[in-house]
């Protein structure tokens, strides 16, 4: 079948898990957790309580009240965010691009130094550069996220600036007086792509500034994982018989490693970078937190303070959601890539 | 491969056969933290007495490194090298039964799924495929949310959350292993099922999950530490490495070394079984065994 | 002479030991000629093959010996010379073509990346590409391809095992190299299959008067392909000299084991095959290496090892024809 047939047939294969994703949440949500919790406070009056219960349906067998949550989720009516103090799907819709900045400024990130520092240790196999780079790489995948950013927040905003060398900022998104000087519109919401579109060159260094510590930090265990990933597929690679023939034919050295060999080592990597996005996502929730970087990672953690549990598992199916159709888009994109796989 | 002089060749050998010996260093290295780690988290209220380090201390506190302490103090005055000694019980221990407890549940229902294939089999795919949708800490945060901040439920989500990895895991082994001759034999020897599975075909497929478990070890310590963190896990005053972070974030212009001490703490542990579990990879690699 | 190996030597660094692969591999081929490398799986026949395209592993070095290639030490060129050597003026085809192309490529792709490389007709002209494809096209049909415009957009898993030969085949004659290695090109194939790649490769060789080395362990093959043949044992070559003379009265132990050995239709003779195992090549042992085996075994063969001697045109290492 073609491309497109097979995406569709992905597609519908999934559908049966998102529902197993939402009776997940569900349960998690109405069934362990006392559902009044996002809606009942010490102070409100007893008598009001079966009244509540009543609204939110909770005097309903366990299935309608599925029925209730799944209608709920498609119409879009998830509730009520204690911490945001509004709807928790505008809440969250609200920050969405911010987290969507950050994670794709990661991935960038890791793909650009990741995958050459992988070639380039697979390379000089056994050199001194290879064992840097694997003791690097070994590094990120031990490394915890908070403390890294803790310690690229300390030193390059605050030892950095009270040390008269040039800093970068330790919080947020971008400089607000700055923003109100420079005014941007919302366009995509995403900073640096606004600003650069309208023109606005010093709000987009501005969010820059902003956004590289947090997307180091990010980035640094992915770099570890897809360094070791790399290396190894090309060293794979490297000793296979094929290379062996187009070496045969003298082939130079730089089209033998840089087409023949690379696009068979690239597949382990493609088959990985949906995991990865994944870690991205649940990296995403301590990184905002630590730089008040205002995206969902950052609402959610507020959430988990204050024990809106509504934000939260909202933010859970959402994230889920997200995880899910990347992973169809990079199975998709595999499959296109390898001509063995039949569709 | 250019022509080489003799002595370029001769430097080549040399540097091959200390290649060795020093990969075999890094494990070596490995095995050491990982020991000295658990020796900590073992002994450590028997080197530290809790009753003293949790002291609340004001006139002591953020004080930095120093001979008396030697990493420092914290918001309330307890000294951070005693804390992070007592720490290690609660870290270690949760990667290690995290990991363990999920490696069982995996093994048994990923071959009893493997093995017996059908609708058994089909329902196992689906719902591994649930559990395994949603990325692993933001499952284990709305887990550990709903069932309240305490170390045991933080165990407890993050067991939910690693068991189906391994169940998929074993259970491409068994459907690997269970083609073999050998199983036939048994089969026709009138072996009982639950005999073949785990006394033939579990020794056979459980070596490549030894290594990823290995090294899940030290993921399991960072997530839990990440979790604990945000808010997730002990209650603050105990010394766990993740709670101390948590704290020494809000100080952490004045008293770096707060979260710093702590958190390279964690990160050399990880380290540790990370270490080992490389090096038993390139052991069971049957390439390098030749 | 095309090409002249000079006691070549060879060595491999491993876990277990340094194996000494070759050790004073000597033989020469003609322009035109088909040479026959016959020996045992072990006797250092890929070894050879490979030290001559120079496409050694890392772990593997050449200790000393000359090749002359056209009058060029190979031996001594650097990398970037090699590579301009290999495929325009020495080619090569492998075992088992299931793994030696690169499955994410398509043939087309593969063949005319080869062609754009070293062929000059396309190099010179302005449409490459186009030049490429066209002549790829006219090879696949040269070694009988069915429907060859259809293969070039195939991905090799898309093909059996004796058309990927074909392919491998082809694209070897495609530069009209003076020299090919095929090693062992036919012994992953059908019987069937074995014979239209001999044949297809026989018919070219005459066309083009390309000298090929026939790597191979069936003998069956060398006697109807060969002009010469060079047995090997333990990296050294035992006996050599025309295929006419060596198999039909081999002088070495060696040969004459094999030849027991083959299976006859023509006689009522069961084959017998030769006592004992291939060598160690980490402790190889003393001397010959074949002394261990051989029925005529002297004293001076386990102590020295025996140099080449010329007995009635074939060159013969023994000590039972002199000292």
């Amino acid at each position: 079948m073609k491309l497109y047939e097979y995406a569709i047939r992905r597609t519908l294969l999934l559908v049966p898990v998102l529902i197993g994703v939402t009776i997940l949440t569900f349960y998690l949500s109405r069934i362990v957790l006392n559902p009044l919790g996002a809606y009942v406070t010490e102070r409100t009056p007893p008598e009001l309580i079966p009244a509540i219960e009543k609204k939110l349906g909770l005097d309903k067998p366990f299935y309608v009240q599925y029925a209730y949550y799944l209608r709920d989720l498609v119409t879009m009516d998830w509730g009520w965010s204690k911490v945001a103090h509004m709807p928790v799907l505008e809440a969250l819709m609200y920050r969405f691009p911010a987290t969507v900045e950050l994670a794709v400024t990661a991935f960038l990130i890791t793909i650009a130094l990741g995958i050459p520092l992988g070639i380039l240790s697979a390379l000089k196999n056994n050199t001194l550069i290879d064992h840097i780079i694997r003791i690097i790489a070994l590094t990120g995948i031990s490394i915890p996220v908070f403390w890294l950013g803790l310690t690229l927040q300390y030193t390059f905003s605050y030892w950095f600036k009270t040390n008269g060398l040039p800093s970068l900022p330790s919080s947020g998104r971008v400089d607000p007086v700055l923003l109100q000087a420079h005014p941007v519109n919302r366009i995509t919401g995403l900073m640096i792509l606004d600003s650069l579109i309208q023109g606005n060159f010093i709000v987009a260094l501005d969010a820059i500034s902003h956004i590289i510590l947090p997307s180091i930090t990010l980035a640094f265990l992915d770099i570890g994982t897809i360094t070791r990933v790399v290396r190894s597929s090309m060293l794979e690679v490297l000793r296979q018989d094929y290379i062996t023939t187009a070496r045969a034919y003298g082939l130079p050295r730089r089209i033998v490693i840089y087409k023949y060999a690379l696009k068979n080592a690239m597949i382990p990597v493609a088959t990985i970078s949906g995991l990865m996005f994944g870690g991205l996502l649940g990296g995403a929730v301590i990184t905002e937190t630590i730089f008040a970087f205002p995206g969902m990672g950052q609402l959610t953690v507020m959430a988990i303070t204050f024990n809106d549990s509504n934000t939260i598992l909202a933010f859970t199916v959402l994230a889920c959601f997200i995880y899910v159709f990347v992973n169809l888009a990079v199975d998709i994109i595999y499959a296109w890539l390898d001509p063995r796989i039949k569709y | 491969m250019s022509r080489r002089t003799g002595r370029e060749l001769f430097l080549m050998d040399v540097r091959y056969s200390l290649w060795l010996i020093s990969r075999n260093k890094l494990v070596v290295s490995g095995f050491v933290l990982v020991a000295f780690f658990i020796f900590l988290a073992i002994f450590g209220p028997l080197i530290v007495n809790p009753e003293i380090a949790q002291r609340v201390d004001y006139p002591n506190q953020l004080k930095p490194p120093s001979w008396q302490h030697p990493f420092g103090t914290d918001d309330i005055g307890r000294d951070l090298l005693s804390l992070i000694i007592l720490g290690a019980r609660y870290d270690l221990m949760i990667a290690i039964v995290v990991i363990a407890s999920s490696l069982l549940i995996g093994i048994v229902l990923g071959s009893i799924s493997g093995y017996f294939g059908g609708v058994i089999d089909e329902a196992m795919m689906r719902i591994t495929d649930i559990f395994l949708a949603f990325p692993g800490l933001i499952l284990a945060m709305a887990i550990a949310t709903v069932l309240g901040r305490s170390f045991t439920n933080l165990m407890l989500a993050l067991i939910v959350v690693w068991w189906s990895g391994y169940a998929r895991i074993m259970r491409g082994q068994v459907i690997a292993e269970r083609e073999k001759p050998y199983v036939a034999a048994a089969k026709i020897l009138s072996i009982p099922n639950y005999r073949i599975i785990f006394r033939h075909i579990l020794p056979n497929a459980i070596y490549p999950m030894l290594v990823v478990a290995t090294m899940d070890i030290g993921g399991a310590m960072l997530t839990a530490a990440g979790l604990s963190f945000i808010g997730l896990g002990p209650s603050p005053f105990e010394p766990e490495w993740g709670q101390l972070c948590s704290r020494g974030a809000t100080y952490l212009f004045q008293a770096p070394w707060i979260m710093f001490f702590p958190g390279i703490t964690i990160l050399f542990a990880s380290l540790g079984f990370n270490l080992v579990g490389d090096g038993l990879r390139d052991v069971l690699d049957p390439r390098l065994r030749r | 002479m095309l090409l002249k190996v000079e006691d070549l030597r060879v060595e491999f660094h491993t876990y277990r030991g340094t194996v000494h692969a070759l050790n004073g591999v000597t033989f020469d081929l003609d322009k035109g000629e088909v040479l026959g490398l016959a020996g045992e799986t072990g006797s250092g026949k890929s070894v050879t093959a490979l030290s001559i395209q120079r496409l050694l592993p890392p772990n593997a070095r050449i200790v000393s010996g000359k090749i002359i290639f056209d009058g060029i030490d190979l031996v001594k060129l650097s990398e970037e010379e090699m590579e301009k050597i290999r495929g325009r003026r020495m080619a090569a085809v492998f075992q088992d073509p299931h793994t030696y192309l690169n499955p994410v490529f398509k043939i087309g792709r593969q063949f005319v990346d080869i062609l754009k490389q070293h062929d000059p007709d396309v190099i010179n002209s302005d449409k490459k590409e186009k030049v490429a494809r066209e002549k790829a096209i006219q090879m696949l049909k040269e070694v009988k391809m069915p429907a060859p415009e259809r293969v070039m957009e195939m991905y090799p898993h898309e093909l059996s095992g004796g058309m990927k030969q074909r392919v491998l085949l082809a694209m070897a004659y495609s530069l009209k190299p003076d020299l090919i290695i095929a090693d062992e090109a036919t012994t992953a194939l059908d019987v069937t299959i074995q014979a239209q790649v001999l044949e297809i490769m026989k018919e070219l060789q005459k066309k083009s008067n390309i000298s090929i080395i026939l790597i191979t362990h069936d003998l069956g093959i060398i006697a109807e392909n060969c002009n010469r043949v060079a047995v090997m044992y333990a990296g050294r070559v035992v006996e050599f000299g025309r295929v006419t003379k060596v198999l039909v009265d081999p002088k070495h132990p060696y040969t004459q084991g094999l030849i027991r050995a083959l299976p006859r239709t023509d006689k009522e003779v069961k084959p017998i095959s030769i006592p004992g195992t291939v060598p160690d090549l980490v402790n190889p042992p003393s001397g010959c290496p074949f002394h261990p085996r051989c029925q005529y075994a002297m004293d001076i063969c386990k102590e020295k090892v025996p140099e080449y001697r010329e007995i009635d045109g074939v060159r013969v290492a023994c000590f039972l024809y002199g000292r």
